[in-house]
This record gives structure tokens, C-alpha cells and sequence, in this order.
């Protein structure tokens, strides 16, 4: 079998397993809502939440999944393979608004998947970032919250492939203002936690909240950057630096959505910990295209991320 | 119960619109031999820099070679019909690279005298006095006691290989004190661009317009980008400098980085250029890839002269820089040990 045969079906068999084992995950979740929501009279709009004011986390995390890009100035190719990534985010919690920042940086190796010796190799490296502030919008259901609100958002990928000679780096990048909407729901959980008294030990019960939630970030209008129309800066020049900036300044575009797409979305669980603090999972999905005929370049990356929630407020009484 | 399922579709719907790769990236192109000519065809047409300089017709070479496309045809006869294509443009940064075998245009160098001959180099001059010779990173150089004049000889055969600052200085510390330099370049096929800039840098103390450059930038025949005007720029320390006179030694072999050489160092008024013709290769190539696998490049950039033809016209300079002085290798001459060359170069040099 060869390499690029392994690291396809690899992908693919990760890929599948990230898929189903999330439905699974989320199916099950879902059969055991009726019992226990029988057990707690929980609204959210009654939450501690919106007696204590906002709540602040920051959140680490990293990611593994697969990805696939078409980069047309050097390849019609399409390459597909593994990724890793690490991020960081921190998010403001209100009573009526939510303000996030996230920032994921991740690399992968890819092949073409050519027939037999004819494959070709490739790296990569991107950053992917995103701001928003979001507003509750009025949802008919307690236990369901759905926020919506202006979004920043920056793709940057630079790929590497040495067989390419002068074009073996190609970079591009992506800053938009857009959207971003957010639906979750708060699945109630009963959490066990025992407390010495006396010499015994009381187990008591605490109202706790899976969430769970899908957002969803669309770029409207951006600046999008896309590689010189060979895949090379004018490194003729004297000042190669200076020439390869121009060369950037001048594939700068200002384009609006249909001239470029940029979708994110993350399917997300937080389970909460006894310390208030939570764990995080988390399947992401980004994809980016730029249209236009001269420079198409067409990005995806799907990751399954894992991820700790601090709590960094002091409101230890909210679970 | 239908509540529930409306929103576990819901929640579903995120893996149906991400877990698409193919939504985004598409399929995978055809790689027959038709799709193949095709896409390289087009890449061509659409990206070579020099079509219209060489007054290629590009659609005549269409009609020349497609129909010796047909379905089933094995990789080796494919390479074969594709070779030919790229030849047409007969440019030596035009390679077609596959697992087996590559293509390049070999008549820029075959069809001239070769105009060096490395071991007569090494052994009647470089050596000629054992303790003065040097190796110095990429760089042999010796100093030549001539009639009582010392003439300099470096050879620089690879701009792959760069020589560090340290070691570029120890050899301009021995040119310094010569009458003349002679900078043999023969059979140096290029490399890396800043290896020649550095070098040429060595002979001036001041920055002079070598030549312009610009790239493709749209499909077009006229599409390029604004010209840039490139100098000759000093590097290395004063001290470490030789601003006398000098001569550069070139050939047709001498190629890409080694033409730019050739450039930077004619903007000199104290060098002169002596020899063949370069190979050229002013064109800076780019890289891709074959809807099959195969990789390929081809020149999409343009190097013109810093001046203007009296029709107001800057020279382009992808067939090759000129020499001041033309001269080829005697063979004569080379049976009895003599490069006539460098012996010319030796003439200049004592009698500016």
C-alpha cells in the first residue's frame, strides 16, 4: 500500500469516526433529556447566570482532524491530509450579550494523492481567529439560548512545497467582517459531590448544565490577500523583500461574499466540572474560497478539538 | 417527540454542510493524456513570459501537438509529446519534471563551443603556484605573479553554493592588493540570485542601476507587473572590496544566476565581460503541477536593460548578456596548456 493511499484512508477513517462517535455522543445525550429534566425546574432565564452578572472563561484546548486544499496557481491538484492544531480563547458571558475571541493555529502534512510514484507532498501551516459580540435573541424554550451578532475573522495559510522551486510557498489570508449566531441548549445534569460533616460524608446534588451548542460564522465582506498570479514574488528585484510586500500590497482585495466564501462551524459540548470549571469538545469545521478565476485557492479543515474552560470569575456557586 | 427530531436535525446539519471536503475543494481532475496536454497547454499560454518576445505562436504548436494525444497512451510517450511542446519555447528554465525523467532544452548549450575546460583551468593556473591557492567555500581562487603584475583568478562554478561573509572576505583580502581580477564564471549554471548580487557587490563602492525586472501578472500577453529597477548594490565592508579592474569570464553554460551576474557586473565601468554569450535564462521560472502529478516551471518574470535602444525599446535580455570582449577557447592553444580565454583576460588586464 502506498504512502499517500495510508494517509488518505487515514483521514477518511478519522474523519468517520469523528462523525459518528459525536451523533452517537449527542443521541444519547438527547434520550436521557426527558428524565432528567423532569427532575429540575430549571429555566434559563432563571438561571444564576443572569442574577450574578457576566461570567469570564478562558479556554485552551487542541485539535486533531483532517484537511484539504486546492491551491489553482500551482496546482489543480487537490491535497488532502492530517492536522493538528492548538488554540486559545477567552469569552464574556452577559446577561444579554456574549463577547468571544478565539484563536486556532494549526499545521498538517498533505498529499496530492497523484497515482503510484507520481504523488506529490506537501506542508502547511494557518491561523484562523475570530471576534465577535453576540446578542441573546428571544428563543419560545427556556432550556434553548440562540445569540447572533457581528463577527471578525482571519484565515491566514502559508503552504509549503519544495518541489515548486521559486512558487513553493504560496500564502494567502483572509480578514472579513461577517456574522456569527450561536443556538445552545442546556441539558440538566444531576452532579454528585459529598462534603464531610461531623465524621460523616453527605453526598449532595447539584444542578449542573451540559451545553450544548452549534455556532456558526459567516464572513460577508473582506480583505482577502491571494498569492502573485504565478505563486511568485518578484524576487528579480533587488530588494526581494521590498518587491515580494509589493507584490502583496498589489494582490490585496477589498470582495464581498460570492467573490469569496468563509464558513466556520463548530459543533460544541461543555461538560461542566464540581470545580466550575468545564470541559470542552468540539468538531469544527472551516472552509474558505476564493473565486475569482485567476487565483482560486479552496480551503477546508475539520477538527475534532478538546478543550478546558476556566472560570476565571468568582461566582463558584454557579455549576 | 417531532420537537426532538427537529432539533437533532438541526444539530446535524453542521456535519452534512462541514463534513463535505468536496462542497469546498471539488473533485480530483482528470489525469488522461488529453486533460494533461490541455492544462499544460493553457498554463503555458497563459503564464510564459516570453510568447510574444520569442514571436511564439502558441496556437499553431496547439495545432502541432494535440493530435498526437491520444486516449491510452503510456506515460513515456505522453513525456515525449510534451517535451517537444515545452521545447518550442526553447528556454533552458523550462523543464518537465516526471519520476523517470526530465526534460530541458539542451541546444542552448550544445549548439556553441563549450569555452572551458575545468581541468586545464585547475592544473595549468590555479596550481601553477600550489601555495597560493585556495579553496575558500564554493570559491577557488589563486593569485597569478604576471610580468610582474599580479593578476587575481576566482572561480565560482555553483551559486547553490553560498559562501559565508567570513569567507567572501578572505578572498577579497587577497584580490585587493592586485592589479587586475579576473572572475571566471564559466559553466556556473545559476543558483541562487543573492549569491550573485553579494558577489557582484564586492567590485563596487556604489550602488549602480544594473537592470529592471518585472513578473507576469495576468493572462494576458502584456500582463506584467511595473518595472522595478534593480541596482548594483555594494556589500561586504570597504575593506574588503576591489574596485580595480576586472574581467568576467562567461560562456554560454553560464546560465540564470550566473546571467544576473553578468548584469550586475556590466553596470560597472571598471569591469568588462569577456567570452561567449550567456545562456540567459533572465526569465524567473515558477513551479507547478501537472493535473497528473508531474511537475513542471517555466520563466514568468523579464529582465530588460537598464538602458534604452535609440527606438526607446529597453533590450531583453532572456537570449543572453553579451560579452564586451568575444572570445572562445582555443583548442589549439588548450593541447599545449594555454586557456585562451584567461590568457586574453590576462592582456586586457595589463593593458587597460
Amino acid at each position: 500500500m502506498k504512502p499517500c493511499h495510508i494517509s488518505a484512508q487515514l483521514a477518511a477513517f478519522l474523519q468517520n469516526s469523528v462523525r459518528s462517535s459525536i451523533v452517537t455522543l449527542f443521541t444519547l445525550c438527547l434520550m436521557r433529556v426527558p428524565a432528567q429534566a423532569q427532575s429540575f425546574d430549571i429555566s434559563l432565564k432563571k438561571t444564576e447566570l443572569q442574577k450574578k452578572g457576566a461570567n469570564h472563561h478562558l479556554i485552551g484546548g487542541w485539535g486533531l482532524g483532517v484537511a484539504a486544499y486546492r491551491e489553482r496557481i500551482t496546482s489543480p491538484r487537490i491535497y488532502r491530509g492530517l492536522q493538528a492544531e492548538l488554540g486559545a480563547a477567552y469569552e464574556r458571558q452577559g446577561q444579554k450579550s456574549i463577547a468571544s475571541y478565539d484563536s486556532w493555529m494549526g499545521m498538517g502534512g498533505f498529499t496530492d494523492e497523484a497515482e503510484g510514484w507520481n504523488a506529490n507532498f506537501s506542508g502547511a501551516f494557518w491561523l484562523r481567529s475570530h471576534l465577535a459580540y453576540m446578542f441573546r435573541l428571544p428563543m419560545p424554550e427556556g432550556r434553548w439560548s440562540l445569540h447572533a451578532g457581528p463577527s471578525g475573522q482571519f484565515y491566514s495559510m502559508l503552504r509549503l512545497q519544495p518541489t515548486h522551486g521559486n512558487a513553493s510557498a504560496t500564502h494567502d489570508f483572509s480578514m472579513n467582517g461577517g456574522l456569527r449566531a450561536r443556538i445552545e441548549y442546556a441539558l440538566p445534569s444531576r452532579s454528585g459531590e459529598t462534603k464531610r460533616w461531623f465524621i460523616f460524608r453527605i453526598r449532595e446534588s447539584h444542578l449542573r448544565y451540559i451545553r450544548l451548542g452549534w455556532e456558526v460564522d459567516l464572513g460577508l465582506l473582506g480583505l482577502q490577500s491571494r498569492p502573485p498570479y504565478t505563486g511568485v514574488p518578484n524576487v528579480g528585484g533587488a530588494n526581494a523583500v521590498a518587491g515580494a510586500l509589493n507584490e502583496w500590497v498589489d494582490h490585496l482585495r477589498l470582495a464581498g461574499l460570492g467573490q469569496f466564501t468563509y464558513l466556520n462551524n463548530q459543533l460544541y459540548i461543555r461538560y461542566p466540572l464540581r470545580n466550575g470549571n468545564s470541559l470542552r469538545v468540539g468538531l469544527n469545521s472551516m472552509g474558505y474560497r476564493w473565486s475569482l478565476r485567476d487565483q482560486p485557492v479552496a480551503v477546508w479543515i475539520q477538527t475534532l478539538n478538546m478543550g478546558y474552560q476556566f472560570r476565571l470569575d468568582n461566582h463558584k456557586d454557579l455549576r | 417527540m417531532i420537537r426532538t427530531l427537529r432539533y437533532t436535525f438541526l444539530f446535524l446539519l453542521p456535519f452534512f454542510l462541514g463534513g463535505c471536503d468536496k462542497l469546498w475543494v471539488g473533485e480530483q481532475p482528470a489525469e488522461d493524456p488529453r486533460a494533461v496536454f490541455e492544462a499544460f497547454w493553457t498554463e503555458i499560454e497563459e503564464k510564459y513570459s516570453y510568447l510574444d518576445y520569442k514571436n511564439l505562436n502558441w496556437n499553431q504548436v496547439y495545432q502541432t501537438y494535440s493530435p498526437m494525444i491520444r486516449p491510452g497512451m503510456d506515460d513515456t510517450e505522453l513525456f515525449r509529446v510534451l517535451e517537444a511542446m515545452m521545447n518550442e519555447l526553447k528556454d533552458g528554465h523550462a523543464n518537465l519534471f516526471t519520476p523517470f525523467t526530465y526534460s530541458t532544452y539542451r541546444p542552448l548549450f550544445l549548439s556553441r563551443p563549450t569555452n572551458f575546460d575545468a581541468r586545464l583551468i585547475l592544473e595549468r593556473y590555479l596550481l601553477r603556484d600550489s601555495l597560493s591557492f585556495f579553496t575558500t567555500g564554493p570559491i577557488q581562487h589563486t593569485v597569478l605573479d604576471t610580468l610582474g603584475k599580479r593578476i587575481g583568478l576566482m572561480t565560482y562554478r555553483d551559486f547553490t553554493q553560498t559562501p559565508s561573509e567570513a569567507q567572501l572576505d578572505f578572498v577579497m583580502d587577497r584580490m585587493r592588493p592586485c592589479d587586475g581580477v579576473i572572475l571566471d564564471v564559466r559553466g556556473n549554471g545559476g543558483g541562487l540570485l543573492s549569491n550573485a548580487r553579494s558577489l557582484a557587490g564586492r567590485f563596487t563602492d556604489e550602488g549602480r542601476k544594473s537592470h529592471y525586472h518585472r513578473m507576469k501578472t495576468g493572462r494576458g500577453p502584456d500582463q506584467f507587473s511595473r518595472l522595478e529597477a534593480v541596482f548594483t548594490e555594494p556589500t561586504g565592508d570597504e575593506e574588503h572590496r576591489f574596485t580595480g579592474p576586472v574581467v568576467l569570464l562567461q560562456n554560454r553554460g553560464s546560465y540564470s544566476a550566473t546571467s544576473f551576474l553578468a548584469l550586475h557586473m556590466r553596470a560597472l565601468p571598471q569591469v568588462r565581460l569577456m567570452g561567449d554569450t550567456t545562456g540567459g535564462g533572465l526569465g524567473i521560472p515558477h513551479g507547478a503541477t501537472l493535473p497528473n502529478g508531474w511537475n513542471y516551471r517555466f520563466s514568468v518574470g523579464q529582465a530588460l536593460s537598464a538602458e534604452r535602444d535609440s527606438s526607446g525599446a529597453y533590450w531583453n535580455w532572456e537570449n543572453g548578456v553579451p560579452p564586451h570582449i568575444a572570445v572562445d577557447l582555443d583548442p589549439v592553444q588548450a593541447t599545449q596548456g594555454f586557456d585562451s580565454m584567461i590568457e586574453r583576460a590576462m592582456i586586457e588586464l595589463l593593458n587597460p
